[in-house]
């Protein structure tokens, strides 16, 4: 954990299950977000990560653990009482009123927090500038655009000064484009205002560029807590590994032998000295990320597989190749479009033996833990 | 408000077809509206000038007379008033009634649930004029008889309309309602500024459904009301025939007047009410 | 991993309290919607049917006092020939009602979905009988069949010369409520079909054409089998309604010429008020409800095995 000890995190589930019927949608999670922080949820559908912020929206009830708002236990206390605000995926803007009215909103029923005339129209006119929908106030939802439609529902979280921003995958339904500038004008936000923010998402490149902390998810479980580079360059598990980076990391299995990694397949790598540690014999995993493999002889440092080109995707500045090794395994390469390779051509390809990584039978990380690893 | 797109079957019929259905709806359109007219002519004349043979259509002279008598000789007044009234406080107790009810069985989680669903789906068949008895010996016991509560309070109790309006707020996302009450929304609260904007084409249909079967209510007032000024217009017109000789002239003048009210709601409503009908199966 | 923190801040006792508390609340809100229609509908609905059944067991109560009678209600209920020729009237009158209007209602449904112009205004004219009361209808048409001055014995008079009086023949005044009772109805059941119809998938139509199957054949092969379950409901939903028939009666024909028009929720008003007879009447009325709840479920039944 990266908050200082001493300081009460802002948000934090001790040991919370969740069950839906027969299902168990979360297993004794426990996490937390310290204040200011931006933690990023991340994980596949069904993981239960929206589960989680709905629970500490108080939208959804918590019977087993503890959901802690600074440091008090809210699971019995009204949504609206949590001083928490949430931006929902579908935006949930009430259609029959126009942007102000949807944004004063909160500031108007009989649980919120009440101000005078002044305040108000204040609060609304500064939540509005900051999204920067001042002059579209007196529009209704209909004839807005998706991204505005998303900046009034941040708008209206905006306006009760919540102790944290809870947003469930809000950039999903916009197009590429429009999800690029709004995710900047998200991480802009979240500076200005300063808020904990808690971020779900199943694109792990939201989650990269936005977030200070991770916390990967999968089946109810945390997979991984950690920074972006954490996460990346140190994947917890095999789940962890292939979830973040695109193009997914290759997974090559097979066993150690005479201290080397051997695929199912025969082909050999070599890996680096004391970085892993596994038992001579055992069932692992190979990671390799196709950003980390280059085409050419290896260099010293480095470690060489061959083989013959199946597949050519090209991308624009990117070509991804396919390479098979021998005839069942095949690894992703991500070549630069200046070194042209053809389908079929043999060639030799190197990745740093510290860019390796190594998996047990299970999934868990062999990687030594390094100084100062939480 | 949308209007109702006129439906297009994907096939065009051929120009026969259209001639025959043209011919058909003409026919149904004469046949619906014949007696009405046969009505306004009739009430425009003397009744003893009814029987001669042959009938004259136009009536000559034009006889007010009937409408007239209607006023001075029967609580005719009386009639309309009280219909129109208890009709109409009906409506806006049940709009209020069934509503909150629908909004508790669409969007709240309560212990008994299923039990109050089932109970209450249950009676939403139970018939009229099976209750009658009990109905009147509870209004007697309650010294309700011959009262206007007596007329309003035992139609509050059909809870047809808490599933018609439960169907309306089941179509609306849950998450606007998580939203409100993240506002700091209590549940009333909800209902009043959020769901009823959403729902009001429903609720019009509603509530010109209600206002109609209660406007045109007959057995129950006919049980439960003995004074004449205290009655509604379909049992007071009822009451207008005679044992030995009915004032035909009268009766049709009568029924001329109560088919007015209901009418003109209707038309004024009427593109909401087909739109709710229709709506399931026109592609907006 | 982050480390599961297993110390809780509240105990489980303090747990259990607030949760109950909290249930307590969304329980106490939830109720306070229901609250105003199941107080109207125990008093209004509940209570009653439940009366019906402790009146089915006693003799008089309005004018004297009431007495207990045992099984008597019951067992005249199956035997009183009053009650079978009620019976034989309301099912007679239901066979004659609902095919006709039905197969009226289905050729006003499919004109109507082939007409382009004036859609709106057909819509109000044809509904507009539907919209009057019973009772209001029940009493234009008595100009209409009148054997003096009515609309239909001019015309069978100025043709045969003869007068017929519908409503005075009991050959002919069940039938005669039916066709009122039909020519009322069939806005509706026009509106109804017509719904149906509209929502059919369109995209078999076109199959069936290419086919070659011409407008007929498509009719009976493709639009009756699809609007099955609109008919299983249409059947159900009739007959509940049919079952109930009151106001026409009362107003036309109270029962006569020689009970040809007795229907049974005419024979529970009359228990009451003419004869006096509230357990009786009660008794009756419980079976009402109990075949009219039957119906219903028959109804649900059916209407499951099709979605």
């Amino acid at each position: 954990m990266d908050t200082r000890p001493d300081e009460l995190p802002c948000l934090e589930l001790a040991s919370v299950s969740k069950s839906f019927g027969a299902g168990r949608v979360l297993e004794a999670i426990s996490l937390s977000a310290g204040q200011g922080e931006f933690v990023a949820l991340l994980g596949p559908s069904g993981c239960g990560k929206s589960t989680i912020l709905r629970m500490i929206a108080g939208i959804e009830p918590c019977e087993e653990g503890e959901i802690l708002i600074e440091g008090a236990v809210v699971n019995y206390v009204r949504p609206s009482e949590r001083n928490v605000a949430m931006v929902f995926q579908s935006y949930a803007l009430y259609p029959h009123m126009t942007v102000r009215e949807n944004i004063t909103f909160p500031l108007t029923t009989s649980h919120g927090r009440h101000f005078d005339r002044a305040t108000v129209a204040k609060r609304v006119a500064e939540a509005a500038e900051l999204v920067d929908l001042t002059d579209k106030l007196n529009r209704l939802p209909s004839q807005l655009s998706g991204g505005q439609r998303q900046r009034v529902a941040l708008a209206r979280s905006i306006v009760r000064h919540p102790v944290a921003f809870l947003m469930d995958e809000p950039l999903s339904n916009l197009d590429a484009l429009l999800r690029h500038e709004m995710r900047q004008s998200l991480i802009d936000l979240h500076r200005r205002v300063g808020r904990t923010t808690l971020y779900v998402t199943h694109d792990q490149f939201e989650a990269m560029t936005m977030a200070n902390r991770i916390i990967v998810m999968n089946h109810g479980r945390i997979q991984q807590a950690g920074t972006p580079r954490e996460v990346f360059e140190r994947p917890a598990n095999r789940f962890v590994a292939g979830f973040v980076g695109l193009p997914s990391m290759n997974m090559l299995r097979g066993r150690i032998e005479g201290g080397r990694f051997t695929s199912l397949h025969g082909i050999t790598c070599q890996l680096p000295a004391s970085v892993f540690v596994a038992a001579e014999g055992a069932s692992v995993v190979l990671g390799l990320r196709p950003t980390d493999l280059a085409i050419g002889l290896a260099r010293p440092g480095e470690a060489s597989l061959s083989g013959s080109i199946s597949r050519v995707e090209y991308g624009g500045a990117d070509v991804f190749v396919d390479l098979a090794l021998g005839d069942a395994e095949s690894l992703r390469i991500r070549v630069s479009a200046e070194n042209s390779v053809s389908l079929g051509e043999q060639i030799e390809a190197r990745i740093a033996l510290a860019a390796l990584h190594l998996f047990d039978a299970e999934g868990a990380s062999l990687r030594r833990p390094a100084q100062g690893d939480a | 408000m949308t209007r109702v797109r006129r439906a297009r079957l994907a096939l065009e019929p051929s120009p026969a077809a259209r001639v025959l259905a043209g011919f058909v709806l003409a026919v149904t359109v004469v046949v619906s509206l014949a007696p009405f007219f046969y009505v306004i002519s009739t009430s425009l004349k003397e009744t003893k000038s009814l029987f001669s043979y042959p009938p004259h259509w136009i009536p000559d002279p034009v006889y007010l007379g009937n409408y007239v008598a209607l006023f001075q000789k029967h609580p005719f007044g009386w009639w309309l008033g009280n219909t129109l009234a208890i009709s109409a406080i009906v409506t806006a107790l049940k709009l209020v009634i069934d509503g909150m009810a629908a909004y508790a069985l669409a969007k709240l989680d309560f212990s008994g649930k299923p039990v109050i669903v089932t109970i209450l789906l249950i009676s939403v068949a139970v018939p009229l004029a099976a209750l009658l008895i009990p109905l009147f010996l509870i209004i007697r016991s309650m010294g309700l008889i011959d009262t206007r509560l007596a007329l309003i309070l035992p139609p509050l109790a059909n809870p047809l309309g808490v599933f018609m309006i439960r169907a309306f707020i089941a179509g609306l996302p849950d998450e606007l309602i998580h939203s409100a009450r993240m506002d700091g929304a209590g549940e009333f609260e909800i209902l009043r500024r959020v769901v009823v904007p959403l729902i009001r084409p429903g609720l019009v249909v509603h509530a010109t459904f209600i206002f109609a079967t209660q406007y045109t209510s007959f057995l129950w007032p006919l049980v439960a009301v003995r004074d004449l000024h205290k009655q509604v217009i379909t049992v007071g017109i009822s009451s207008l025939r005679a044992i030995f000789t009915v004032d035909w002239g009268l009766i049709s003048a009568a029924s001329l007047i109560a088919a007015v009210p209901l009418t003109v709601i209707f038309i004024l409503f009427q593109q909401a009410f087909f739109h709710q009908s229709l709506a399931g199966a026109l592609k907006e | 991993m982050e480390t599961a923190t297993s110390h809780f801040q509240l105990s489980e006792d303090e747990h259990r309290k607030q949760r109950f508390r909290a249930a307590m609340r969304h329980n106490l809100t939830a109720y306070a919607f229901l609250a105003p229609i199941l107080v109207f509908f125990l008093i209004f609905m509940a209570v009653p049917v439940v009366w019906l059944f402790y009146l089915s067991f006693q003799h008089d109560g309005i004018l004297a006092p009431a007495q207990f009678a045992g099984l008597d209600n019951w067992r005249r209920t199956f035997s009183d020939s009053l009650v079978l020729k009620c019976i034989i009237n309301t099912l007679y009158y239901c066979a004659m009602a609902i095919p006709t209007v039905f197969v009226l209602g289905m050729i006003v449904a499919l004109s109507l979905s082939m007409v382009r112009r004036g859609a709106a205004l057909l819509r109000i004219i044809i509904y507009f009988p539907t919209l009057q009361a019973s009772l209001i209808v029940a009493l234009i048409w008595t100009f209409v069949i009148h054997p003096d001055f009515g609309l239909l014995n001019l015309g069978i008079r100025a043709l045969t010369g003869v007068k017929l009086n519908f409503l005075g023949d009991p050959h002919f005044a069940m039938p005669t409520i039916a066709m009122i009772e039909v020519w009322k109805g069939l806005g509706f059941w026009a509106i109804l079909f017509l719904s149906g119809l509209l929502a059919l998938p369109q995209d078999l139509y076109h199959a069936a054409e290419l086919d070659g199957a011409g407008p007929i054949r498509r009719f009976f092969s493709l639009t009756l089998p699809l609007m099955k379950p609109t008919f299983y409901f249409a059947v159900i939903f009739a007959t509940i309604v049919n079952l109930q028939l009151f106001d026409s009666v009362f107003v036309l024909t109270d029962g006569g010429p020689v009970d040809s028009t007795a229907t049974i929720a005419w024979y529970i008003y009359r228990s009451l008020f003419t004869f006096s007879d509230p357990g009786f009447g009660a008794t009756l009325s419980f079976v009402l409800v109990v075949v009219v709840l039957a119906l219903t479920a028959l109804q649900t039944w059916l209407l499951r095995e099709r979605a």
